[in-house]
């Protein structure tokens, strides 16, 4: 009779052990939104994003506290077509162009409130190995060099403009290569791909902190002349006193400490006053490089 | 009740208890197995789905950093809607860092906050963690939140949301398969169970079969063992050598049951072909077997009597014919453990009321262990010896020539009246009867004419006494008459009547007529008598007296008769055979009975008588006296210690080897004290018994037939041997010689005495010596009277001879010289 018992036990045990699924709701979250006023901030992506996000967000946690009751999103692009769709869509509240792009900006409903310090850190530099032993820029005849893009004032426009002014037919006696970015640029000439590199020394600067070894092997051969800084615009339609309050922090950022910290983090000096009219400078050199490589973009 | 009747229908069995075994062991083991590899599969699988949901989480979370820098909506949306491909029911969710949704697989979510609970004690968690990442378990999904960092900052979260319903899914296939393979393992290990156990089982069965083969009583059965050495085989095994051993048994049994049977057979054959009447019953009386004999007799054939109670079949009477044996035979028979043999006879009455005279013995059938199982009953019928021993009977106590008792009958009716006590009022009377003048009849006319003479008185006599009277003829012309419960007077009245009929009776013969007379003497038969010998001596001497005072009347004895009878006749026999035993008158002689084949001789001892002149008187001259006296046990007796003494006084002198053979008379055998005074002697002389033969005429056994067989019993056993004297004479048969214990058988002389020439003498010789030599008697043949004779015996073989061509008798001493 025990074995009976046991057995009918048993079953009840398996029966139990099969249903062992039971039916409940899965949990789902809930939102709710909440109302608040975010101010966009792009940079023209002449450093790549987590560069850029390191650079300028303690800036912009500056400029969050000092203003108060404001939010600074800080906006990086993929690239500068990115960017500059960005901008001239007018997506960004405020932003930080290149000099080429501030002068197409102004008439896309942006206005200059100030600009980085110096101007002279605004210019070409050419990048080459050390033992490909460049000393004439004639002896890039005939060789491959590397530009980020063809858009890229101070990396490309300036350097081709450099190159002409120094004798090099920029359309038939060098083979262009446009890597799509700095980094990649400096990249084709240390891997050898390219005799010699186009940048700016922001990107460069950079790429020689990160990579010291390599960098042993390169030296800058040329740089062309300095032109003005990039510029920090906001749209026309923004809040004066936020803009005020904002030009006020920007241009007193290398007065006091945590503003120099800040400014030697991200890599330049800091900001000075300007307006729309600085950057008719950019205006004039684009007609000298147009004459001479066609308009550009 | 139902599921307790299955269980005890199918779980009764060996193998249903194994198979059920099986299946709980395997169920058991299963299910544990099953069991732990499903909660180990849903650790496992949980673990991977944490793991998997944190590893895609962080995935996201990385990859997301530029698009999420690039505030690129559309890239995120990308990449998580890539993760949403790939988990059906998962959601993701980008946030900045405040919390705002910046994209999400459920639309709905964007640019929102998370307000639920979960939701803030997930990213609670996260705060407080150490670890880089949260995770919150629900039922159905895993909840993971991941930083977006650039360097150590963080810049965003990724939560993801990852249904694991499918997990449960996943298991609950698991388990099923599980199921499925417990299921299997159940119906397969039962399967292998029942295959197993159905060998053992259906070699178990061929035992039961083999022993239900062996219950039914066939015993060549043999059991195929196997190669295996399991249980079953070495029961296989043992069952073989038992059955092996039973076979063997059988096969005895068979043979032995042959045997008897055939022994039962040869036992019903031997029963059937036996003259003896053989009647087996079962332990109820029943009968189970009769021979054919015994059919013939009680007139039921085997069929009919089986099975019926003995009783049923036939009656049992006593001798008399008259009382019937009313104990119940058959407890007589069971009750007694030894063989039963009746030495009276009985008389069988059949169901045709046909009557038997039958010797019957009887013996219980035991067992082994001494129970009754039934009967056996054996007789034999005997209707013509009884009836030859009767005639025989009748012969020795009747004269042939008057059909009345002859005197040995007539004393002994007197001899039992006188040894029955007397009533005070009983009284009987004796008369002695002598004709007169009858010898005048013989004289003249011859014996033929005097023998009819004596038949017709003897009628007369008949038919003038009362019914119950008792007449004899004593010899002669003397009657004996006992007339019972009758006074003197009437006695007188009878005799005077007698005397009166027989003068009344003339006897006419060839023109003659002869008259007769009649002389009584009539003697009380009391208490005060109870002598034979003297009660017939004073009839006789009353009768005697009669005749002295004038014929034709009766006397009547008186005590003072005897004194003037012994004045009258000093020298009657009477007087002289007891002076003669008083004062050793008497004599013994001894004649020689010679071995024909060898020197084994012996001696028959003869008794002389001498008188006052020494003349030897032989006993041809007294004995009849004697015997009329009653006087022959004296002399027998007398015999008998003379020669005792003087074989003891002479026992050194007489060789061992001779025999000596003394005679016996049927008076002495009739007497009881007889046998003992016998051997009283015996012992006061101390007779060596087997020198002594005692002789008896054959006339004498059988008229005491069964006297005589007590005295053979008594003195057989003691060492004496037995001869039959005057053999042939008589009327017996041989049968009789069967029935008595003798040794030596003596043909009487009136066979031998013309053997030389008569040759039906010869022939009877001849086959009383076949028979008694088949019988292992000695043969003896007295008058041997020549040598003639003597070679004649030889021829035929004759063992002993006596007579005066042997040697003449001479006297006793003479053998001492």
């Amino acid at each position: 009779m025990q074995t009976k018992y046991f057995f009918i036990a048993f079953l009840i045990f398996i029966s139990t052990s099969c249903s062992d699924t039971t039916k409940t709701q899965s949990y789902v979250p809930h939102a709710k939104e909440i109302e608040s006023r975010i101010y966009i901030f792009g940079i023209h992506p002449y450093l790549n994003s987590k560069k850029m996000y390191l650079s300028y967000r303690p800036i912009l946690d500056l400029i969050e506290h000092k203003i108060g009751n404001i939010k600074i999103l800080l906006e990086t692009s993929s690239s500068y077509e990115n960017y500059n769709d960005k901008l001239y869509n007018g997506h960004f509240d405020f932003s930080l162009p290149n000099p080429y792009q501030t002068y197409n900006a102004l008439s896309h409903g942006y206005k200059v409130i100030a600009k980085m310090k110096p101007d002279n850190v605004f210019r070409g530099i050419f990048i080459a190995r050390k033992d490909s032993n460049l000393t004439s820029v004639s002896q890039l005849r005939g060789k491959s060099i590397s530009f980020p893009a063809p858009s890229a004032l101070a990396a490309t426009m300036m350097p081709l403009y450099y190159l002409h002014i120094h004798g090099i037919d920029i359309q038939k006696d060098i083979e262009k290569k446009y890597v799509g970015s700095q980094y990649s640029s400096i990249l084709n000439v240390f891997s050898g791909y390219t005799i010699a590199g186009a940048t700016w020394p922001p990107p460069w600067e950079e790429w020689k902190k990160e990579n010291p070894i390599q960098a042993k092997e390169m030296e800058v051969v040329w740089q062309t002349k300095s032109l003005i800084n990039n510029s920090v615009i906001v749209k026309e339609n923004i809040d004066i006193k936020i803009v005020e309050q904002l030009m006020e922090i920007l241009i007193t950022l290398d007065t006091h400490q945590i503003g120099k910290t800040l400014l030697n983090n991200a890599g330049f000096e800091g900001f000075a006053k300007a307006e729309n009219s600085d950057y008719s400078i950019v205006n004039d050199f684009l007609q000298k490089y147009n004459k001479v490589a066609g308009i550009s973009q | 009740m139902k599921l307790f009747t299955w269980y005890q229908k199918y779980m009764t069995s060996i193998k249903s208890k194994l198979i059920v075994s099986v299946i709980l062991i395997h169920a058991i083991l299963m299910s544990l197995i099953v069991f732990d590899l499903l909660q180990r599969e849903k650790k496992f699988m949980e673990d991977r789905v944490l793991e998997n949901a944190y590893q895609t989480t962080a995935i996201i979370a990385k990859t997301a950093v530029i698009p999420f820098l690039n505030n690129d909506l559309v890239a995120l949306d990308e990449l998580i809607s890539s993760l949403d491909e790939k988990h059906n029911n998962s959601m993701v969710f980008i946030l900045d860092k405040f919390g705002k949704v910046k994209s999400s697989t459920k639309k709905e979510y964007f640019n929102k906050y998370f307000d639920d609970d979960a939701s803030k004690k997930l990213l609670n968690n996260l705060e407080i963690s150490k670890s880089i990442y949260a995770q919150s378990i629900y039922e159905k999904s895993v909840d993971t939140i991941y930083p977006i960092f650039v360097e150590q900052e963080i810049i965003g979260y990724v939560r993801t949301l990852v249904d694991k319903s499918y997990l449960s899914n996943q298991l609950s296939i698991i388990t099923n398969k599980g199921v499925l393979y417990i299921v299997l393992a159940i119906i397969l290990g039962a399967f292998f169970a029942w295959l197993s156990v159905r060998k053992v089982t259906s070699r178990l069965n061929n035992i039961v079969n083999a022993v239900e083969q062996i219950s039914a009583k066939k015993f060549d059965v043999k059991l195929a063992i196997g190669e295996s050495e399991d249980e079953v085989s070495k029961m296989a095994k043992a069952f073989n050598s038992m059955s092996y051993s039973i076979q063997g048994y059988v096969d005895e049994l068979q043979k032995s049951n042959e045997v008897i049977y055939r022994e039962k057979e040869l036992a019903e054959i031997t029963l059937s072909s036996i003259a003896d009447c053989v009647i087996v019953t079962n332990n109820l009386a029943e009968v189970k077997f009769i021979n054919p004999a015994a059919e013939e007799i009680i007139k039921y054939n085997m069929h009919d009597a089986q099975g019926k109670k003995i009783e049923k079949l036939f009656k049992l009477f006593e001798e008399d014919e008259q009382t019937e044996i009313e104990e119940n035979l058959y407890m007589t028979i069971t009750t007694t453990n030894d063989v039963k043999v009746s030495e009276k006879y009985a008389v069988l009455e059949n169901r045709n009321n046909e009557k038997f005279f039958i010797l019957l013995s009887s013996a219980s059938i035991k067992n082994l262990k001494g129970e009754t199982e039934g009967a056996i009953l054996v007789f034999h019928d005997v209707s013509h010896k009884v009836e030859n021993e009767k005639k025989v009977q009748w012969q020795a106590t009747h004269d042939a020539l008057t059909q009345l008792n002859n005197r040995l009958g007539f004393e002994t009716v007197l001899n039992i009246l006188t040894k029955q006590p007397i009533r005070d009022n009983s009284h009987h009377v004796l008369l002695f009867m002598d004709l007169d003048k009858f010898k005048i009849i013989n004289d003249t006319v011859g014996h033929l004419a005097g023998d009819e003479v004596l038949k017709q008185v003897a009628l007369l006599l008949l038919e003038s006494t009362r019914k119950n009277d008792f007449l004899a003829r004593f010899g002669g012309d003397e009657f004996g008459l006992i007339l019972f419960n009758c006074t003197i007077e009437l006695a007188k009245e009878i005799a005077q009547k007698l005397i009166d009929e027989v003068l009344a009776y003339s006897f006419k013969w060839e023109d003659k007529e002869f008259k007769i007379g009649l002389s009584i003497g009539i003697a009380s038969i009391n208490a005060k008598e109870s002598d034979t010998t003297s009660i017939l001596s004073k009839a006789d001497l009353a009768c005697y007296m009669a005749k002295e005072q004038g014929r034709n009347r009766y006397y009547i004895a008186r005590e003072s008769d005897l004194e003037y009878l012994q004045n009258e006749h000093k020298f009657s026999w009477v007087s002289k055979i007891n002076d003669g035993l008083q004062k050793k008158k008497f004599v013994l002689h001894i004649q020689k009975i010679k071995d024909l084949n060898g020197d084994n001789d012996h001696y028959e001892v003869l008794i002389r008588l001498k008188d006052e002149n020494n003349i030897l008187i032989y006993p041809d001259s007294f004995l009849p006296y004697a015997e009329k006296y009653a006087l022959l046990p004296k002399i027998d007796r007398y015999v008998i210690e003379e020669f005792f003494h003087w074989l003891h006084k002479n026992q050194k002198t007489i060789s061992k080897r001779i025999k000596f053979s003394l005679n016996i008379t049927g008076q002495s055998i009739s007497d009881i004290s007889f046998v003992h005074d016998v051997l009283k002697l015996v012992e006061i002389y101390e007779v060596d018994c087997s020198r002594v033969i005692f002789e008896i005429t054959e006339s004498t056994a059988i008229a005491n037939i069964n006297e005589s067989t007590t005295f053979f019993q008594i003195l057989k056993a003691k060492g004496f041997s037995f001869s039959l004297d005057d053999f042939g004479t008589g009327l017996s048969s041989f049968a009789y010689l069967k029935s008595l214990p003798i040794d030596y058988l003596k043909i009487d002389g009136t066979f031998i005495k013309h053997i030389t020439k008569d040759m039906i003498d010869r022939g009877m010789v001849e086959s009383i010596f076949k028979i008694g030599s088949l019988m292992n008697l000695k043969i003896i043949a007295e008058y041997t009277e020549n040598d003639e004779i003597i070679k004649v015996l030889k021829t035929i073989g004759i063992h002993y001879a006596q007579g005066y061509a042997v040697e003449k008798s001479h006297s006793i001493e003479d053998l001492l010289i």
